[in-house]
C-alpha cells in the first residue's frame, strides 16, 4: 500500500492527522489549478478552503478502483470553481433568448495566458493550449472547439498526444537519471 | 467502440477529467476489468498528477487552519446555518423591497392619471380606448418576441429535449428540459409537473460527479423556466422542497429525473 492509500484509508476513519499530510502534499496542486481557473488569489483561497471541506466531508465516497485521490478532488476542484464562476454571472430571468447564437461561453477565456511550468511547458504551442485550457480553466472540450474553431476530434487528439509527448519526456529524463547513477557507482 | 480506438479517441483523457456525458462515461466503465485499458488510465491519470505538481502553487498558511475550524467548530455550524438563514431574509427582505418600489411606482402613476383627469378637459372616450389598444399592442408585442424566441431556441439544430421522468414518489409526473451546449442557458417545460403543496417549490438539480448542484428554484407560474447550461451535469432531478429552496436536495421529494444524455 503507498503512503497515499494509507493516509486516505485513515482519514475514512477520522483522522486528522492523515487529511492534514494529504492537504500537504496535494494542496498546492489543487490551488495551481483553482487559482488558474479562477484568477482571483482571494477567491482561489476561499475555494481551495471549501473543496478540503468538502474531500473531508465526503471522503466516504471516494473509491480508489475508480482512480487516484489526486483525480478526485481535482474533480471536486474543476466543479466547485466552475460553479463558483457560473454564480457570479448575473442570471438572466427574463427569458430573452435573443442574442443566444452569440452567447458562448467564452467571456473567461485566457489563451494568451499560457504559463505551464515543467515539463508541460516545453511543449508545442498547440499542445499547451489544449492542456492549459481543458485541464487548467475547466473548458469543455465544446467549448475549446469553439474558441480555437479546430475540430473536436483534433482536441481529443492534441490532449492525448500532449500526454504521450509528456510520457516519452519523462520516459527519457529517467533513463539519463539512471545512466548517471550507474556512471557515478550508485546503480 | 472497439477497445484500440477507444484507447486512441482521446475519451480516456476527457473521462479523467470529468468532462464525458454520462452515456460517454459509462462506455468507458464497462472496460474497467480490461488490464490495457485499465493501465492506460493510470498511466493518464498519473501524467496529469504530475503536470499538476510541476504547476503547484504554494497556498497562504491559514488556509488549512480555517478548514479545521470549519470542520471541527460547533459554533462554524451554527455560523453557517445563521449565513444560510440570514441569506433567506435577505432574500425576502429584497422581495418586499421589490414589492414596495413597485406599489409605490404605481401609486405615483395612479397619482398622476388622476391629476391628468383633473387638469384635462379635452380627454374624451375615443383617445382613451385608442390609449388603451396602444398598451395591449405593445404587450402583445413584447409577448410575441418573447414566445418567438423561445421557439427559436427550441428548434435550434443543437438543442436536445431531454424528458425527466416520473420517480416512485410521484409516477405520473414529467417534465422536459431544452438541453443546448452552444447556449448558457437551456429551458424547463414545467407542464408534467403536478400543483404544489402550501408553502413548498420546486427544485432542479444537476448531478455533477455525484454532487447535487442547484439549477434553480421555481413555482407553477411560469410554464417555461429558464436554467443555466451545466455542462458537467450527468442527470438533471427535480425535488419539491420548501419556499426559498434547499441547499441540499430531498432525495425522498425527487419527483422527476433523467440523464442528460448528450
Amino acid at each position: 500500500m503507498d503512503k497515499t492509500s494509507y493516509l486516505v484509508r485513515q482519514m475514512k476513519n477520522g483522522d486528522k492527522q492523515a487529511f492534514a499530510e494529504l492537504y500537504n502534499d496535494y494542496s498546492g496542486a489543487i490551488y495551481g489549478v483553482i487559482i488558474k481557473m479562477i484568477k482571483d488569489e482571494g477567491l482561489a483561497n476561499d475555494l481551495l478552503q471549501e473543496v478540503f471541506i468538502k474531500v473531508w466531508q465526503k471522503i466516504g465516497q471516494y473509491n480508489e478502483d475508480k482512480g487516484r485521490f489526486y483525480t478526485w478532488v481535482y474533480r471536486i476542484a474543476r466543479n466547485t470553481t466552475i460553479n463558483k464562476i457560473r454564480s457570479s454571472k448575473p442570471e438572466n430571468h427574463t427569458g430573452d433568448f435573443s442574442v443566444y447564437e452569440h452567447r458562448l461561453n467564452t467571456e473567461n477565456l485566457h489563451i494568451d495566458a499560457l504559463d505551464l511550468r515543467g515539463k508541460v511547458g516545453s511543449l508545442d504551442q498547440k499542445y499547451k493550449e489544449v492542456v492549459e485550457l481543458i485541464y487548467f480553466q475547466g473548458y469543455t472540450h465544446q467549448q475549446v472547439h469553439d474558441l480555437l474553431d479546430i475540430p473536436m476530434g483534433t482536441i481529443k487528439t492534441r490532449l492525448r498526444r500532449a500526454l504521450q509527448k509528456l510520457s516519452t519526456i519523462y520516459g527519457h529524463d529517467a533513463k539519463i537519471l539512471i545512466t548517471l547513477l550507474i556512471i557515478c557507482g550508485y546503480a | 467502440m472497439r477497445k484500440e480506438e477507444l484507447i486512441e479517441s482521446g475519451l480516456l483523457e476527457l473521462y479523467i477529467l470529468g468532462e464525458l456525458s454520462a452515456e460517454d462515461a459509462s462506455q468507458i466503465e464497462e472496460y474497467f476489468q480490461d488490464d490495457e485499458i485499465k493501465n492506460q488510465l493510470n498511466e493518464i491519470e498519473h501524467r496529469l498528477e504530475v503536470i499538476g505538481m510541476e504547476n503547484a502553487k504554494t497556498p497562504p498558511a491559514d488556509v488549512f487552519s480555517k478548514i479545521l475550524s470549519a470542520i471541527d467548530s460547533p459554533e462554524a455550524r451554527i455560523d453557517e446555518s445563521t449565513a444560510s438563514i440570514d441569506t433567506k431574509w435577505n432574500h425576502r427582505l429584497s422581495a418586499l423591497r421589490r414589492n414596495f418600489a413597485m406599489a409605490a411606482t404605481l401609486a405615483g402613476l395612479l397619482a398622476l392619471a388622476l391629476v391628468w383627469q383633473l387638469f384635462s378637459n379635452g380627454n374624451d372616450a375615443t383617445d382613451e380606448r385608442l390609449a388603451n389598444l396602444e398598451s395591449q399592442v405593445e404587450k402583445l408585442s413584447q409577448s410575441n418576441t418573447v414566445i418567438t424566441d423561445q421557439l427559436a431556441y427550441i428548434n435550434h439544430t443543437y438543442t436536445t429535449p431531454l424528458v425527466l421522468r416520473g420517480t416512485q414518489v410521484s409516477p405520473n409526473s414529467k417534465a422536459v428540459v431544452y438541453w443546448n451546449p452552444k447556449v448558457d442557458e437551456a429551458l424547463l417545460s414545467t407542464n408534467g409537473l403536478p400543483t404544489l403543496p402550501e408553502g413548498k417549490v420546486y427544485q432542479i438539480w444537476a448531478d455533477i460527479s455525484g454532487e447535487m448542484v442547484s439549477m434553480k428554484v421555481f413555482t407553477l407560474d411560469e410554464k417555461l423556466v429558464t436554467l443555466p447550461f451545466m455542462p458537467n451535469a450527468e442527470s438533471l432531478n427535480v425535488t419539491v422542497e420548501p419556499e426559498g429552496g434547499s441547499d441540499h436536495p430531498n432525495v425522498k421529494q425527487l419527483y422527476v429525473n433523467g440523464a442528460t444524455e448528450i
